[in-house]
């Protein structure tokens, strides 16, 4: 889901982050979603939650160094709840915040949502981001997403 | 303990979230005894899921630490755990703490962010129970 992100920005010690997505029908690594459904398509879901992770897990991981002095990965955990709210119509420009419920040396509890970017709200979540140590064989992935959050923070910044 | 109105007990409480966390039906049977991690094999994130169904359910905080914070009692830091690991006499705490865990269980050597992998459901009812009695005790005073 991340090439669908196309800005990010992230206020630790606010324990805060939004950030922005842009989905269209005809996106070549989801061409699914032009049959999602024809004629009349929409983001799943499932993929709306996946969003909310993206910019989750950056806040999730920038608060544990904060708090914690510990550099820690954020996996998408737990989801505690979710409501969609609207169909999210696509093509959609789209706007997510995340704000942190809970920070815990494990774990972190974010509350999530998703709007269109008039204002109107599509899917409200709450995550829970799991924090992992990362081993040996993550760096190069580590690496890729660390240009790739720059990027976002790039874009959020203009 | 019983809730004194005539509904449910704690444990019978915590072991419906349980069932709830895994989806098992409500006639599965739980025991006070039975062990989180061994006997219904939870894993890390059912255990996390577990204890904020528990959280929710009754009203309380059930913070990282809090079993260590529990068992250390009144020893200090240093007396407690040496650099991630529980000291002889930490050890013992915990293992009193948790009485209701097979002692074989308990290793040697005991990761302190590994205590909840040795709770029984009827050790985290009377978790709950204890940290009502703190919350009470916090507002009466």
């Amino acid at each position: 889901m991340f090439e669908l992100m196309e800005s990010l920005a992230v206020d630790a010690a606010g324990g805060v982050a939004s950030g922005r997505a842009e989905v269209p029908i005809d996106h070549p690594s989801f061409t699914f979603l032009a049959d999602h459904f024809v004629g009349a398509p929409v983001l799943p879901g499932s993929l709306q939650i996946e969003l909310c992770a993206q910019i989750a897990g950056p806040l999730a991981e920038e608060v544990t160094a904060l708090h914690h002095g510990t550099e820690r990965w954020a996996f998408l955990g737990l989801v505690r709840h979710a409501t969609f709210l609207e169909p999210a119509v696509l093509p959609a420009r789209l706007v997510i915040s995340a704000h942190v419920k809970r920070a815990e040396p494990s774990n972190v509890a974010v509350t999530a949502s998703l709007a269109r970017a008039n204002g109107e709200t599509l899917c409200r979540a709450e995550l829970v981001m799991a924090l992992r140590a990362a081993d040996a064989t993550w760096a190069e992935a580590i690496r890729r997403y660390r240009e790739r959050v720059a990027a976002w923070k790039a874009r959020g910044l203009t | 303990m019983n809730s004194g109105t005539g509904g449910p007990s704690t444990f019978e409480r915590v072991a419906q979230i349980a069932r709830e966390t895994q989806a098992k039906p409500d006639t599965t049977i739980i025991e006070p005894t039975h062990l989180l991690f061994n006997d219904l094999a939870f894993s890390s994130m059912d255990l996390l899921d577990f204890l904020f169904r528990v959280e929710d359910t009754f009203g309380v905080v059930i913070a990282e630490g809090t079993l260590h914070r529990l068992a250390r009692g009144d020893l200090s830091e240093g007396e407690f755990a040496k650099d991630g690991f529980l000291l002889p006499v930490g050890r013992e705490r915990l293992m009193a703490l948790l009485a209701d865990t097979p002692a074989q269980l308990f290793p040697a050597q005991i990761d302190t962010a590994t205590l909840p992998r040795y709770c029984t459901v009827g050790a985290i009812g009377r978790l709950v129970d204890h940290l009502l009695a703190e919350a009470r005790s916090a507002c009466s005073s």
